[in-house]
């Protein structure tokens, strides 16, 4: 192996190659099985050596859930073919066509596309739809059967284009409020990195930003069972009464249930932005999705103070800023959408 | 030649062999797919399909290697649909990865092999291991490693890859790197899987 080629190894492997040194890169493999060999050897070390830190994103627990929600008939997997049809679709974008407002970026992914093949109809296809929130706006989602969910900023919902048979499940990162069309034979679960939240009926809000430390459900009406494998309460679940909060903390894995004014966390939805005793820090990372800015916190001794108050989104960011300002001692600087927040000493 | 049928007679049975495979599983996909959420759908197919045709399915190696070669063929066929997408792929990349399943026998991953991968990379020289772990475990990109450690890029470069011979040549026995070419097409059980 000549020192050239080692290095495009190298490059390739930290994902810095350019195309040119690509193709001379693959010419060489090209060459002959003991290059390849010498090459997929070093990929697999390289590839292992971050084991440790990709199986933390495997969710073997919260998989196997779905898995069993999956399997709840045991119908043969070919008796639950999908049809995408171009109705489907269409829905889709006309529903799109109401939020012209909002900024949204719909992708379509193709999730269980597994023995994709046009010509074949035996195969189950379930075709998925991706709604990406950006950071600074909000959406607002029918689903396929007439749920509707409301998306805080920089939120991540994904969910089929058809609900199967017995179940329907939806897959969410960030915030959403939900009303969930009631269905008895038809359970509905939210499903989230740290938190599975089934439902018949009913309204609720759940958080699961996957840079906050903790996941919490929020029910306004009807009743929400929830489930976290990695947690206490396992698989029975603990079933949650109106105004009723169940908080996740992701570090020891304990549910905490405590009554609260529901509406508070769902405040959001009507462009009003509310919080009770929270960190600063994670305020400061909930103006940084709403306003769609980064925010540098340059005191330690803010990091630890925790804060309260209520804003309409109307405001500016820096409006909420002045607010702040007149309870705590900050003063802020700005460079196009970075805000420095310094602690004002006397 | 097993059965699977026999192998998965109760849930248990199901559940146990889901939790002993899903995260070696899950991490193979990745590597291919290099995305987290493709290779947990992947993973669940696999599984998926294993329940709902135990009955039909014959394992002609074990239970192991079917698993991992299911997720081979499920990632070659995600690959595919992938590229018809035009969305992530390239051509030579894609030929890459597909090259690369070829040459993976069933690379079954083992939690004691990367015990031992680990510890390989811990008593290499500090000068190697320094750079790998600056770039594989903390992500930083190569020009970043050179301004920190004030070395010029191509000594980063060659750092990396010497650092991954040494790897290899401490693992030579224990780590069993055999990249054997899978005649998958010819297999019986790949058209139990497709």
């Amino acid at each position: 192996v000549n020192n050239q080629i080692k290095r495009y190894i190298v490059k390739f492997l930290t994902k810095e190659i350019n195309s040119q040194e690509l193709l001379e890169l693959t010419t060489w493999l090209e060459k002959s099985d003991k290059n390849k060999n010498a090459f997929f050897k070093l990929k697999e070390i390289w590839g292992n050596l971050n084991y440790n830190s990709v199986i933390k994103n495997a969710q073997t627990h919260l998989e196997w859930e779905k898995i069993t929600l999956k399997l709840h008939d045991k119908k043969p997997l070919s008796s639950k073919v999908i049809h995408i049809n171009s109705a489907g679709k269409k829905k889709i974008t006309e529903r799109f066509g109401l939020l012209k407002r909002i900024a949204v970026i719909l992708i379509i992914t193709v999730g269980l596309n597994i023995g994709w093949n046009t010509f074949s109809e035996q195969k189950p296809t379930i075709t998925y739809t991706s709604f990406k929130v950006p950071f600074g706006s909000k959406s607002f989602i029918e689903l396929p059967d007439g749920s509707t969910v409301a998306l805080n900023s920089g939120s991540h919902l994904r969910f089929p284009s058809h609900f199967e048979k017995e179940n329907r499940i939806v897959y969410l990162s960030g915030e959403g409020f939900f009303k969930v069309t009631h269905k008895t034979q038809k359970p509905f679960t939210v499903s989230t990195k740290e938190m599975n939240i089934h439902v018949l009926g009913t309204e609720f809000n759940v958080m699961a930003y996957d840079d906050v430390n903790h996941t919490e459900t929020t029910l306004n009406k009807g009743s929400i069972k929830i489930t976290s494998p990695d947690s206490d309460v396992k698989a029975t679940g603990i079933e949650l009464k109106p105004n009723q909060k169940a908080t996740k903390n992701h570090r020891t894995g304990k549910i905490n249930i405590i009554n609260t004014d529901s509406k508070l966390d769902s405040y959001w939805v009507e462009n009003k932005f509310h919080f009770k005793s929270i960190p600063f820090s994670e305020l400061i990372k909930r103006l940084e999705r709403w306003y769609n800015v980064e925010i540098i916190v340059k005191s330690e001794y803010l990091k630890k103070t925790v804060y309260s108050g209520k804003f309409n989104n109307e405001e500016s960011i820096w409006e909420i800023l002045d607010a702040i300002q007149l309870t705590t001692p900050i003063t802020y600087t700005h460079k196009l959408r970075k805000i420095y927040i310094h602690h004002k000493t006397q | 030649l097993i059965q699977a049928k026999d192998i998965l007679s109760t849930k248990e049975a199901f559940e146990n062999i889901y939790k002993s495979f899903h995260e070696r599983l899950f991490f193979h996909a990745t590597k291919f797919v290099n995305d987290h959420e493709a290779a947990r759908d992947i993973v669940q197919e696999v599984f998926i399909k294993l329940w709902l045709r135990k009955d039909e399915i014959e394992i002609n190696s074990s239970l192991k290697s079917y698993l991992f070669k299911s997720v081979n063929n499920t990632c070659i066929n995600y690959l595919h649909s992938e590229k018809k997408k035009d969305l992530f792929l390239n051509d030579i990349m894609f030929q890459i990865k597909l090259a690369e399943t070829n040459y993976y026998k069933d690379n079954c991953i083992e939690e004691d092999m990367i015990k031992k991968l680990m510890l390989a990379l811990y008593e290499l020289p500090e000068k190697y291991k320094e750079v790998i772990l600056l770039s594989r475990i903390q992500g930083l990109k190569n020009k970043e490693i050179s301004e920190q450690l004030n070395i010029p890029l191509r000594t980063v470069e060659t750092l990396i890859y010497r650092g991954l011979k040494k790897i290899k040549e401490q693992l030579k026995e224990e780590y069993n790197l055999q990249l054997l070419f899978m005649h998958f097409t010819q297999n019986k059980l790949h058209n139990n899987i497709n």
